[in-house]
């Protein structure tokens, strides 16, 4: 009980009373205490990778073993994702093995370093390659999808008979077009109207939606410092 | 051995101030110093004061030098010049100028001081200096050196911490990476001494007493030098007066909050109004039961440490126990492996404290994809093969919203969005069937578990709301007849 | 996993056909453009676009915009039915998609702040430096995170997780005062300027969208009376306001469409668009 759930809490209490009140004290200590929490977050990102890499891995293993149908597909993610891992890493494994034999001094090669002593990765080519002809085609694919989603999500709403629809078409439809050269040729006020919506309206929505999402923050924040919710701890 | 180091930086150090010397001399001499040409025109005005005070609201870097007068009708042409130096004799450090002497103007003070502006300073002059700033050395050069290929001699081998002289006289620890030519080259390329890490020394404070003096110029007459009255140390604030209106918020809100979940303890029946889209994930899980198909938790992209995230979790943990209750299977995809964890956790909690604890399959929170639109592509596939009976979007969502909430509507599903994402409010609310907008994310675990304490947070929020609607009111009814002050209270720094 | 685990396996003739179709399209314009006279499209630095001859390229350039090409088109596929070509597409993504989180897991967050900085001195002797002690924490909550794997100690997680979770609670507090509560009181309280009608209306406006939004946030209030009257004008406003958001968006996402168009046609094609 001590150890999994008051300690835990403790932490939370700790770390979090710490760093709301880190904000105000300008000394180098709690400069540095920040800048220390923030790679360690980093550091701790980057072992949870593992339990990620395992959870896709187990998943898509499982289908395969099972032999569950389309389970062939689950043999490309184990072909891209090995592919990737072997061009990305390839460059540090040829330093292990320099260094097991002798040829290499130092893992940490002068390629490690720039000013800010971050490593500058010596990608092979491949994984290059990898990033410019796969993934990133793939991304800018998906991104480019909305073209056809924000349409068929536009006419979703325009069959909805309700007031609060028409507001909202009514008010897309005017910023849409003046949002257009065309507009000012049907009417020359459409573009006025466009950015008086987008000023007033909507800035003040705006505000008053961050406003509100500020206070839902701090609440859940206490609520988390204070212990008082913590389904993230699980059970005993 | 570090005697010679330290020799050698002296060297290199002394070489620098002889060569800033000799630049100053140049400088000097350039200037027709011919004063008998005009002898119509007085000596440069001196300042009545010069002192120094220690900035505010800072880590310890930085220093006030102010002065007054000096800005007389005959200080029209001057050039006034900070110098600071670690020792009453110099060497002199240019810390600031060419600043005109006329006119009375304070170089970033109001953004250093905030609202607490010494009084007085309306009258004078003031400029803020970083004495550890003035190194002479230019950070890029680290870059050069490390970029070299391998097989060239400046390579770097490895690096040490070493005491170093910096800003002439000034002493800091620094990392020093160390090239193959070792010693030898360092003291040969003075100018660009190989590399050294000077992000690093920012953080040795230099609690060492620093004199200033005021270099006063004017083409054609007399340059006049005035020092400080005595030398100060810079000293760590501990609190940073800048933020008080945050902090003095920070406290109220949070003791109001606090306050009203003591409240509930004691008092645990609080009125809440509905919120449609909580009602909601009764009829969708039960949907889902009758249907026989998995209900769908695909969280936002965020990380862990961020509080739509927090929310997120918390929301899951009172969806999983519904869902436990239910009989239904619950499907949570991830985008980031912390998540990942943390929902594996929450859910496990969730189907235990449901007594449904053989429900559970770590295989169903899962992390589906680790980019974002691979996330999109992985969630849309789940959606249209697993044709999940109601879909919940919760968290903190970007560009993917819309191909998500798409896809899940055409394939059927009851849909539930829950972000605090202004930006892709729009698309959620035009495809889903039930949309929590910004707070509403933030009051859903507490709606849901129906938990006093968690109530009780809530009454604090419609507190906080109700203050900032009355100070809203106010601050524009003062500011329309022309009030200031109060406009001050919200000012940030 | 169920039986339907693979959704809607039944496949038409329309979706034959399609898939005929798209495959034969494919091919075929691949092979059209690699036979084509107008070369690859080679951007020099300076920015100018010349026309190498084909053949004249680098062959893993050519195979990539393929590759690129295909995995677009199969991806597009998705807008017609999930079908195969998407699923194979969509499962090598995700895998890329993880292989280069981790491969930048390592560089940026394992090489870069724990390796460096500490782990290096304990592989290697004769290190020149002090190793940051402090990253010792991080190694042990990163250790616990692992311990999952292990039943009986899967508890230890849980520190890390409170970590994580108390730092994003505790730095949020007061960033977010400063951004979304004083930053945007700051704002929304603008001068009315009686002189003005118009401005005058503009700001009232301005500042009824905000009180009436947040009303409509209240939550231990009924809406009823003036507080339900004022919260539906709260709910006016939030939906004009995400009618001009979506409007204001439409553009963008057509743009984002029409730049893939273009890559299609000038990178896998070879038929020049500009200059």
């Amino acid at each position: 009980m001590l150890l999994k759930r008051t300690i835990p809490v403790a932490i939370a209490f700790v770390v979090g009373l710490w760093f709301a009140i880190q904000y105000y004290v300008p000394t180098s200590f709690s400069e540095r205490s920040l800048t220390w929490a923030s790679n360690w977050a980093k550091i701790l990102l980057g072992f949870a990778y593992i339990l990620g890499l395992y959870s896709l891995v187990h998943v898509h293993w499982q289908k395969i073993r099972r032999g569950q149908p389309g389970y062939g597909y689950s043999l490309l993610v184990y072909v891209g994702l090995v592919g990737t891992l072997v061009l990305g890493l390839s460059g540090e494994v040829q330093t292990l093995v320099d260094i097991a034999t002798g040829k290499a001094h130092h893992f940490a090669d002068f390629q490690a370093y720039s000013t800010h002593d971050k490593p500058i990765p010596n990608f092979s080519s491949g994984f290059d390659w990898v990033y410019n002809y796969v993934f990133y085609p793939a991304s800018a694919t998906m991104f480019s999808i909305l073209a056809f989603f924000i349409a068929s999500a536009a006419y979703r709403t325009f069959r909805a008979r309700t007031i609060e629809a028409a507001f909202l078409l009514i008010a897309a439809i005017i910023v849409m077009f003046g949002r257009v050269p065309i507009a000012a040729a049907v009417h020359r006020a459409i573009p006025d109207v466009a950015d008086w919506i987008m000023a007033n309206p909507n800035m003040a929505v705006k505000r008053a939606i961050l406003i509100g999402i500020s206070l839902g923050t701090i609440a859940t924040s206490l609520r988390i410092i204070f212990g008082i919710e913590r389904a993230y701890l699980g059970g005993d | 051995m570090d005697r010679a180091r330290a020799t050698c930086w002296r060297v290199v150090a002394g070489a620098l101030a002889l060569w800033c010397g000799a630049v100053a001399a140049a400088q000097d001499a350039a200037v027709p110093s011919t004063p008998t040409a005009e002898p119509a025109r007085a000596a440069v005005p001196v300042p009545e004061r010069v002192w120094i005070e220690d900035t505010p609201n800072d880590d310890g870097r930085k220093l006030t030098v102010r002065w007054l007068g000096a800005d007389g009708e005959d200080a029209d042409g001057v050039e006034v010049y900070v110098e600071l130096a670690t020792k009453p004799d110099g060497p002199w450090l240019p810390a600031a100028g060419p600043l005109p002497a006329r006119g009375a103007w304070f170089r970033d003070l109001r953004s250093e001081y905030g609202p607490f502006t010494p009084s007085g300073t309306e009258a004078g002059h003031a400029v803020v200096v970083e004495p550890l700033s003035l190194d002479p050395i230019a950070p890029h050069r680290l870059l050069e050196l490390a970029m070299m290929p391998p097989g060239d001699p400046r390579r770097v081998l490895g690096e040490r911490e070493v005491e170093a002289i910096l800003g002439k006289g000034a002493l800091a620890k620094v990392r020093e990476i160390i090239a193959a030519h070792g010693v030898k080259e360092r003291a040969g390329i003075a100018g660009h001494v190989e590399g050294r890490i000077l992000e690093e020394v920012s953080y040795f404070v230099l609690e060492r007493p620093w004199y200033a003096r005021l270099v006063l110029r004017a083409p054609g007459r007399a340059r006049r030098i005035v020092a400080a009255e005595a030398p100060l140390a810079p000293q760590q604030n501990l609190f940073n007066l800048r933020k008080l209106n945050n902090f003095v918020f920070m406290v109220l809100l949070s003791a109001v909050v606090l306050i009203m979940i003591r409240r509930a303890r004691r008092n645990p029946d609080l009125y809440l109004r509905r919120i449609p889209g909580l009602d909601a994930v009764d009829e969708a899980l039960g949907r889902a039961t009758e249907m026989g198909k998995p209900v769908l938790f695909v969280h936002g992209l965020n990380p862990m440490d961020s509080p739509s995230t927090i929310a997120a979790v918390n929301i899951l943990g009172e969806v999983a126990k519904k869902v436990a209750r239910y009989d239904s299977q619950l499907l949570v995809t991830c985008a980031d492996p912390i998540v990942l964890a943390v929902s594996q956790e929450t859910v496990k909690e969730a189907y235990t404290h449901a007594g449904r604890p053989d429900a559970y399959r770590a295989d169903d929170v899962f992390l589906a994809a680790s980019e974002q639109f691979a996330y999109v592509a992985a969630v849309d596939g789940i959606m249209m093969r697993k044709k999940p009976a109601a879909n919940f979007y919760v968290g903190y969502f970007y560009a993917e919203s819309l191909l998500l909430a798409e896809t899940g509507a055409a394939s059927g599903a009851i849909q539930i969005a829950a972000t605090d994402s202004f930006t892709q409010l729009p698309f959620f609310v035009t495809t889903c069937d039930y949309t929590l907008m910004g707070e509403e994310l933030y009051a859903a675990s507490a709606y849901l578990s129906r938990d006093p304490l968690l109530l009780g947070s809530l009454k604090g929020q419609d507190w906080g709301k109700a203050v900032i609607i009355v100070v809203l009111l106010l601050g524009t009814i003062l500011a329309s007849f022309d009030i200031g002050w109060f406009d001050a209270l919200v000012q940030t720094y | 996993m169920d039986t339907q685990a693979q959704g809607d396996t039944t496949t038409t003739r329309g979706d034959r056909i399609f898939y005929v179709v798209l495959t034969l399209l494919f091919v075929g314009l691949s092979a059209w453009s690699l036979s084509g006279e107008t070369g690859h499209r080679f951007t020099a630095p300076d920015g100018t676009v010349s026309w190498l001859p084909v053949g004249r390229g680098p062959a893993w350039e050519t195979l990539g915009v393929l590759v690129a090409a295909g995995l677009t088109l199969a991806l597009y596929s998705f807008l017609y039915k999930d079908n195969p070509f998407f699923k194979a597409a969509e499962h090598i993504y995700v895998g890329v998609g993880l292989g280069y989180s981790l491969v930048i897991a390592w560089f940026q967050y394992i090489k870069a702040e724990l390796y460096f900085p500490l782990v290096k001195y304990w592989v290697r002797d004769g290190v020149q430096g002090q190793p940051d002690y402090l990253l010792i924490v991080p190694l042990v909550l990163g250790l616990f995170l692992l311990a999952r794997f292990i039943r009986p100690l899967q508890w230890l997680s849980r520190w890390s997780f409170a970590f994580i979770i108390g730092f994003g609670s505790g730095v949020a507090i007061p960033n977010i005062i400063h951004a979304n509560v004083l930053q945007q009181m700051q704002s929304s309280m603008a001068a009315i300027e009686f002189g003005n009608v118009w401005l005058a209306a503009n700001a009232l406006c301005a500042l009824l969208g905000v009180v009436s939004v947040l009303v409509y946030f209240y939550f231990s209030v009924e809406h009823k009376g003036a507080i339900g009257v004022v919260s539906k004008i709260g709910i006016w406003f939030l939906m004009i306001s995400f009618g001009a958001s979506f409007g204001y968006t439409v553009m963008g996402r057509m743009a984002l469409f029409v730049g893939r168009v273009q890559w299609l046609i000038e990178e896998w094609l070879r038929i020049p668009l500009s200059s």
